[in-house]
């Protein structure tokens, strides 16, 4: 009690002393400059003369020191410093007060949806603010108009390659500046009008555009098998990976984006544990859908103009055929003037691939080979045998080779039409297991023979020449034999339903 | 000698004159340069990355007056600040001469395409693709007809009909993200 009665005595004399003494400066309030303000500096308090009316939502329910001098009132900065959602300063030397709006990263939030993103930044008052789109590098940015960032630099990855940053970038005036940087793409980008107490900015994916919509993705369980199927708005392009550690198949779709209102599977059935889906690339727009599977599974995948229906696990048992009683097509690749691939010890692919075919006819003699010897056949003609025995199922029997200086390793097997993917699979996994060699995978590709055969049919590659240890295991009688039976044993599988 | 005022404020005109003529060709130049440049992606191989070999598209500028022949020449030689790629095409392999007819380009090689060409299914599709993609990515290409001294073949390596003009196609192609 008597301390702040000494003190009040103490500043009435300075006061009496120093006589609080009026002077122009420069306020900005909330960005805004407003030059030769009159304002008091009274014993390291700072008083401002100044309609304070933009923040009225905010001073509700506060007491501000005011001084009356004439027909002005004066503000105390200090007062105004003290509430949570300013940030104030003064400048002695230069005459100048700042008031602004304190922003913190919690006032800034995102929400992703299906097809967008939106940003909202909430502030305490109204602000205005400046927008932009740029491009090389693509990038959005918005110029927050009276705030202060707290901490003053903000960086933060969305996720999809979007970046957020946000800085002070200026301070008297003061600007916040926001900026999403967009590596691949230039969304549409919309922003809320200026000004504001709640900013948005969305991003929306270009809808519409060329190429389909992924409209649905479902998830089914029927007859003991699971499917998963996905809707499309009209036909587009489609390949698929089956992929492993973990184990997992990707679609990816092209050209076509997500719908705004994609839906989603309820349930996931055994082997899917998970489905994610993106929009992997807008150029070309391309969608992304993974099921991620909880173990290594078979999948039979069969499309409509506006359907892709994929099967998983064990695939509905095809009816019982006798493998000698097929009409079966090896094709050995290459031959006559066409080596195929060369080692560097000088062994020619084609060599390799007829002896190979010459294993699988010795154990199922039943088989056609579209070559007996060295000689140049096309691919064309290949094609054209196969219409001509009206065969049930078509093997084309390659080895494997990189360009100089590369080596390559492993199996792989290739299909290219929906009616091969079983045959492939059921091949490929008696290959990997009875050659040992890196598991390359089930791939879709293009090559001319399974693009143009009447029938199911695939190309293997059993093994790299450009690899010197998996060239010297294709020297061996004993390998190349391991390839041929594992083709028969491949067909049993896929014929007969056998081990 | 006297110089009359008169003859000065001539003199000054010219002066303005040449100066602006300079300013005016210089600028004029300026905006033809942008105009002779044509973006182009070349499909570049990726031998390296788990799951490849890729064809990695990267964009470059040409020059527009022999766009097709300076494409090919990077898809050959790529510009060495392009990093973890490299030219899928076989040593030697030069581009001969280039004819657009209507949306189809074709691109005459010399023989190094067929002869050097070492091998493999996946390979034959790096090099075969690289070309067709690459002239594709340019306005007005939709297909290509590759050709060897000027004929037509079969098959650069057994694995691919392209006696045929053929379509772009990204099986194999990655895109950077
Ligand atoms: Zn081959």
């Amino acid at each position: 009690m008597r301390n702040s009665l000494a003190l009040s005595l103490l500043f009435l004399l300075s006061s009496l002393l120093y006589p609080r003494e009026e002077e122009k400066c420069r306020v900005f309030l909330l960005g805004k400059s407003y030059e030769l303000q009159s304002c008091i500096v009274d014993q390291g308090k700072v008083f401002v003369a100044l309609d304070i009316s933009p923040l009225s939502s905010l001073l509700k329910e506060t007491k501000l020191t005011t001084l009356k001098k004439g027909n002005e009132t004066f503000y105390s900065l200090n007062d105004l410093s003290n509430l949570k959602a300013l940030s104030c300063k003064w400048d002695g030397e230069k005459k100048q007060a700042i008031v602004a709006v304190r922003l913190k990263r919690e006032n800034i939030t995102w929400e992703r949806t299906t097809s967008s993103l939106i940003f909202q930044i909430t502030t305490p008052v109204p602000l205005s603010f400046q927008t932009g789109i740029l491009s090389s590098p693509n990038r959005v940015f918005l110029d927050i108009i009276g705030a202060h960032l707290y901490p003053a630099k903000i960086e933060e990855n969305i996720g999809d390659n979007l970046k957020m940053r946000i800085e002070q970038h200026s301070v008297a005036p003061d600007v916040v500046r926001f900026v999403l940087d967009l590596p691949l793409y230039l969304p549409k980008v919309e922003f809320s009008p200026s000004p504001s107490n709640r900013i948005t900015i969305s991003l929306t994916s270009p809808l519409k555009g060329k190429g389909s919509e992924l409209e649905a993705i479902h998830i089914m369980k029927s007859d003991g098998s699971t499917f998963a199927s996905l809707r499309l708005s009209q036909l587009s392009q489609y390949k698929t990976l089956l992929l492993k550690n973990p184990p997992r198949l990707a679609i990816d779709i092209s050209p076509a984006y997500l719908s705004p209102s994609l839906i989603l599977p309820q349930e996931f059935f055994s082997p899917i544990s998970q489905v994610r889906w993106s929009q992997f690339s807008y150029d070309p727009p391309t969608v992304r859908v993974v099921f991620d599977l909880e173990k290594e599974t078979r999948v039979e995948i069969r499309s409509e103009p506006s359907l892709i229906q994929v099967k998983f696990g064990s695939v509905a048992p095809r009816e019982f055929r006798n493998l000698e009683k097929l009409k079966i097509v090896i094709d050995p690749g290459h031959g006559g003037s066409e080596p195929g691939a060369i080692s560097k010890n000088g062994v020619r692919e084609k060599d390799i691939n007829l002896d190979i075919a010459r294993r699988v006819k010795v154990i199922l003699p039943t088989v056609f080979l579209t070559r007996e010897d060295d000689i140049d056949v096309s691919l064309e003609g290949r094609v054209n045998f196969a219409y001509q025995v009206n065969a049930d199922v078509f093997i084309s029997i390659h080895n494997n080779s990189m360009p100089e200086g590369r080596v390559g390793t492993g199996t792989e097997t290739y299909y290219f039409r929906e009616d091969s993917l079983i045959l492939a699979q059921c091949v490929h996994e008696v290959l990997v297991s009875k050659l040992g060699l890196p598991d390359g995978g089930v791939k879709r590709r293009g090559f001319y023979v399974i693009k143009n055969s009447p029938c199911p049919s695939i190309l293997i590659e059993g093994a790299y020449l450009s690899n010197p240890s998996e060239e010297k295991l294709l020297v061996t009688e004993e390998f190349r034999q391991r390839i041929a039976e594992a083709v028969v044993e491949g067909l049993r599988k896929y014929f007969e339903g056998g081990k | 000698m006297k110089i009359s005022t008169k003859s000065l404020f001539v003199l000054l005109i010219i002066c303005v004159l040449l100066l602006s003529l300079i300013l005016f060709l210089r600028l004029r130049r300026e905006g033809k340069e942008e105009a002779v440049w044509e973006e182009v992606k070349l499909y570049l191989a990726d031998y390296t990355s788990a799951g490849g070999p890729f064809l990695i598209p990267v964009k470059v500028k040409v020059e527009k007056n022999d766009v097709l022949a300076s494409a090919m020449d990077l898809l050959r030689n790529p510009p060495p600040y392009i990093r973890g790629v490299s030219s899928p095409l076989p040593k030697g392999a030069n581009l001969l001469s280039a004819e657009v007819k209507g949306d189809i380009a074709y691109l005459n090689f010399s023989k190094e395409l067929k002869d050097n060409f070492p091998g493999g299914s996946t390979n034959e599709m790096l090099v075969v693709y690289g070309i067709v993609n690459t002239a594709c990515s340019l306005k007005k290409i939709k297909r290509v007809q590759i050709l060897i001294e000027g004929k037509v073949i079969d098959s650069l390596g057994g694995h691919l009909e392209i006696s045929a003009p053929l379509e772009p196609d990204t099986e194999l192609v990655k895109w950077k993200s």
